[in-house]
């Protein structure tokens, strides 16, 4: 099967006053129809900016300054702005953290849906559209669809304002939902509902969903397959179950050996000693290894992302030895 | 052994503004009630883990029994003083024994002073020592919480945020209190430093013989911590006990629900669970009896009409729920 | 963001702020313009070509020296009075700094204190302050201050006080809002929870972390005030002749304005370009300072 996203070699460099940035550098990734990737890093790992670059959505100065994005065959790196626009929201959306500074607090839910709707011309008229839009607002679970599409996003309450913004991101009906931390400013219970239906959308219309996120837990419970981001670049990948009961990269290790267990809460965590590197002042080595307990003076040099097994890959030169 | 906290009954309320009219017809103010008579105790040593979700009151308790919020009904007893209605004079000695940890590492420290200034403040204030000797103290204090002597005329900007937490730390520990409420201290943080950040604390505990309160919305965090947990949802403590009590054994349908919510790392692709639906109500427009009545899947008609009282379960665990107390119905 | 903690010496928001504002092409330009008045001002005795006073009715209305009949010797041109304008322009600008500095130093001090006062203590502190505060906004400035004038007499000093009156309200209702933000910060708890009195926290807590808006308030408000005592001086209520403003060396020329215009025109632009200097000065140190635009 071909894959819906297929990214080679991105690098989105941003400069600053200490020099270039790049805040992601050489990321390889591929999506499948209706498959959920898990992409997961800490700040600064550059799994936004990933994003953000093949979306198209990254502001000067910032820009990318390699790679190829090919989506649904088409690259789209060459497509012009007003293309790339148009496949932006209609057969890619993003659903973002904070849905109340994403969501335009001047203008109504209802208002923001069918102008959506109407600019990717999916309907003929704004009685459809706002048929539509109500639709959309009733799949997503909001109650009383018809009333609140007349509400400013400030009258809804954080779960519902996510529930609102995820019914926008579809509107375009994509094929591919880029999902940025959509539930970590909820509440855990909201939290779970929110990811429920994320789910039941992605089985439903066969949806392509990327999960960027900190938390590993969210993808271990909804992501098949799982992408580790660390510093600008991607450390490991692979079938979510195997990373996590086999980690074949130290960082993968490590954060999950510091990361408290409710099951087990007695076991002790152990902290991954350092901090992440200062990415304008980062070498062409592994950007892991001052913080790596297996790291060899071979690190010292660039370190390719390779395969350790069918679907796995990782960015060490020990992988075997991790787990 | 009397507790070190006590609190009974305790509650704050805070009145909304009134209109014109509403005023003049002497109308009763509405209240949101953040925290709605809540009785706990927490002994000596020991670290009570409170958990809750966003606006069920956690933080408002926290600083309650600090007494930087006024309680507007219960009382408080601090090792076996009535603290309720002391006077921010009479307060003051006591200060020293008690004090906090925030969740923002960026808005807790003061950006316009330096380390040194906003970890010797505590000092300067009570220790009444002399300028070198309170310096050796806050290098000392410093280094115990993994920062270095060179950091002492820094600026909070010039750190990340995981120093700053520490920083914090070291604030609030400086005087050697005996009980610290540490309102979210990871939330904000990375989840490598998060557990830097938990290490830190579990040694100063163990270290310094420190009673702690740990508020969280992190279940797991909690865990990891807490000798006892209580549950909070809209003001009231719906469930406490030892820890494993509660997290194994969880005899109220909103800690089942609670830990039902939380991702679990090591059953991946599991089965998707019954979530428990339905939003948390507005505070301004509790539910009539039981907070969680509306949300819950094992409600019955008592539950709309009268409010749970905390019934005991096992040895120190108890919860609020009809469920425990003769039927839903 | 989570970058490794900075290796550098100890950087004070202070230098921060002032580094941003030296980067700053058109402030610093601004900001050494202004400094060139003050030279100019504070030199007065040693480089003003002639007395200010020194009248010489054969060289009333001489134009300036670029033009028929001027000489270089009085470069400006000379007024109705015969007296040297370029003299009177650098012993003007005197006046003109000095009160203004006066005047934004007093009204920064007053409605610092009020400020921090009314926003962190509120209750009645806050509505007896607001009140007042509303109250004499209420009044036009201008005529308040000629009112006041009026009542006091003329004189460097009684200006400074009837424009210090109405100025410090401007600095207290920036450091009320600052305050009732800054309080409500969890620095401001912690200082609480370890135990200090509400005093302590204004000033060891809050105004630092006020002092900045008041620094672009004070130096966004000098402008206005130097119009209005040029304003005062136009119209007779400031400095008393033969002292020389600049606000009075415009009104001298109002009956020459077609045929000797320099004697209006130049004091006139003088204004035009210390308010201009001032105002850019003071949007650099906005830029340079604001929180919001550079969070760390």
């Amino acid at each position: 099967m071909t894959a819906l996203l297929s990214v080679r070699g991105l690098r989105t460099v941003f400069p600053t006053r200490r020099g270039a940035l790049a805040a992601c550098d050489g990321v390889d990734l591929d999506i499948d129809p209706g498959e959920a990737l898990g992409v997961v890093g800490e700040s600064g790992s550059g799994k936004s900016v990933t994003f953000l670059s093949v979306l198209g959505l990254v502001r000067p100065p910032g820009r990318i300054e390699a790679g190829e994005i090919t989506f649904d065959g088409t690259d789209i790196r060459r497509l012009s702005p007003a293309a790339l626009r148009a496949l932006r929201g209609r057969a890619m959306a993003l659903a973002m953290q904070d849905a109340l500074s994403a969501l335009n607090p001047a203008f109504t839910i209802g208002t923001q849906i069918v102008e959506t709707i109407l600019t990717h011309g999916l309907v003929r008229s704004r009685a459809e559209a706002r048929e539509q839009a109500v639709a959309l607002l009733r799949r997503v679970g909001i109650p009383s669809p018809e009333r609140r599409l007349d509400d400013y996003p400030h009258q809804f309450s954080g779960g519902m304002r996510q529930r609102a913004m995820i019914a926008i991101a579809l509107a375009g009906q994509p094929r591919l939902l880029v999902a940025d931390e959509p539930t970590t400013a909820l509440d855990v219970t909201i939290r779970a509902q929110v990811l429920d239906l994320i789910d039941e959308l992605r089985e439903e219309n066969g949806l392509a969903v990327a999960m960027i996120t900190h938390d590993l837990g969210v993808v271990a419970e909804r992501c098949a397959r799982v992408m580790v981001m660390y510093a600008g670049q991607v450390v490991e990948t692979g079938p979510t179950a195997e990373v996590i009961a086999q980690p074949r990269h130290p960082y993968t290790r490590g954060l999950l050996a510091s990361l408290p267990s409710l099951e087990d809460p007695d076991r002790p965590l152990h902290a991954i000693p350092g901090q992440v590197p200062d990415l304008a002042r980062i070498d062409a080595g592994c950007r892991f290894r001052n913080r790596c307990p297996l790291a060899l003076e071979a690190c010292a040099r660039p370190v390719a992302l390779r395969a350790v097994s069918p679907g796995r890959a990782s960015r060490c030169l020990r992988a075997e030895e991790v787990a | 052994m009397s507790a070190l906290i006590e609190a009974r009954g305790l509650a704050k309320a805070y009145p909304l503004a009134r209109t014109l009219a509403a005023r003049l017809t002497r109308a009763q103010a509405p209240t949101v009630r953040a925290v709605n008579g809540v009785d706990l105790d927490i002994a000596r040593g020991e670290t009570l883990g409170l958990i809750g979700e966003s606006g069920c009151g956690k933080s408002t308790l926290g600083r309650l029994l600090l007494r930087l919020h006024n309680p507007t009904a219960g009382t408080i007893r601090f090792d076996g003083q009535d603290i309720t209605a002391l006077s921010e004079d009479a307060l003051r000695p006591l200060r020293p024994r008690m004090q906090i940890v925030f969740q923002d590492p960026y808005a807790s420290l003061n950006p316009r002073r330096t380390v040194r200034e906003i970890v010797g403040l505590p000092l300067a204030l009570h220790g009444k020592l002399r300028r070198a000797e309170a310096e050796t103290r806050v290098a000392r204090m410093l280094d115990r919480v993994g920062l270095a002597r060179a950091h002492l005329d820094r600026y909070p900007h010039q750190f990340s945020g995981g120093q700053r937490q520490r920083i914090g730390i070291a604030r609030a520990l400086i005087l050697k209190p005996e009980f610290v409420v540490c309102d979210e201290p990871v939330s904000a943080l990375d989840v490598s430093v998060q557990a830097q950040v938990l290490g830190l604390l579990r040694d100063l505990r163990a270290e310094m013989g420190l009673t702690l309160l740990f508020v969280s919305h992190d279940l797991a965090v909690v865990a990891h911590l807490a000798h006892r947990i209580a549950v909070m949802y809209l003001g009231a403590i719906v469930e406490q006990g030892p820890r494993d009590a509660v997290t194994k054994r969880p005899a109220h349908p909103y800690t089942r629900a609670l830990l039902a919510a939380v991702p679990r790392l090591d059953q991946p692709g599991a089965a998707r669970k019954r979530h428990v639906g339905g939003e948390l109500p507005s505070p301004l427009a509790p539910p009539s009896g039981c907070p969680f009545h509306p949300r819950c899947p094992e409600a019955g008609p008592r539950c709309a009409r009268e409010v749970p009282r905390s019934v005991p379960l096992e040895a120190g665990h108890r919860a609020a729920c009809h469920l425990h107390d003769g039927g839903v119905t | 963001m989570s970058a490794a903690a900075s290796e550098d010496r100890p950087i004070s928001p202070l230098r921060l702020g002032l580094v941003r504002f030296a980067a700053n092409r058109t402030a610093l330009g601004s900001a050494l313009v202004i400094l060139g008045f003050i030279l100019v001002a504070l030199a007065a005795p040693l480089i003003a070509p002639h007395h200010p006073a020194e009248a010489d009715l054969f060289r009333r209305l001489q134009p300036p020296a670029w033009a028929d009949g001027g000489e270089w010797s009085f470069p400006l041109g000379c007024d109705g009075l015969g007296r040297d304008i370029l003299s009177r322009l650098i012993w003007g600008a005197r006046v003109s700094l000095l009160v203004a500095a006066m005047v934004i130093a007093i009204a920064a001090a007053i409605g610092t204190m009020a400020g921090l006062a009314a926003g962190y203590l509120r209750g009645w502190t806050d509505t007896l302050i607001s009140r007042l505060v509303d109250t004499l906004l209420g009044f036009p400035y201008l005529v308040f201050a000629i009112g006041l004038m009026a009542m006091m007499g003329p004189g460097l000093h009684n200006i400074v006080l009837a424009l210090v009156y109405k100025e410090w309200v401007f600095t207290c209702r920036v450091v009320r809002g600052e305050t009732l933000a800054a309080r409500e910060q969890d620095y401001v708890e912690a200082a609480r929870a370890i135990g200090c009195r509400p005093l302590r926290v204004m000033l060891r807590e809050i105004l630092p972390n006020v002092l900045s808006p008041v620094l672009v308030v004070a130096t966004f408000r000098m402008a206005y005030v130097i119009i209005m005592e040029a304003s005062l001086s136009f119209l007779g209520l400031g400095v008393q002749p033969p002292t020389p403003s600049w606000g009075s060396m415009v009104a001298d020329g109002r009956d020459f304005l077609v045929d000797a215009w320099w004697v209006s025109t130049v004091p006139g632009l003088a204004i035009l370009a210390l308010v201009l200097s001032i105002n850019l000065a003071s949007q650099g140190l906005r830029d340079a300072f604001d929180p919001r635009l550079h969070a760390s």
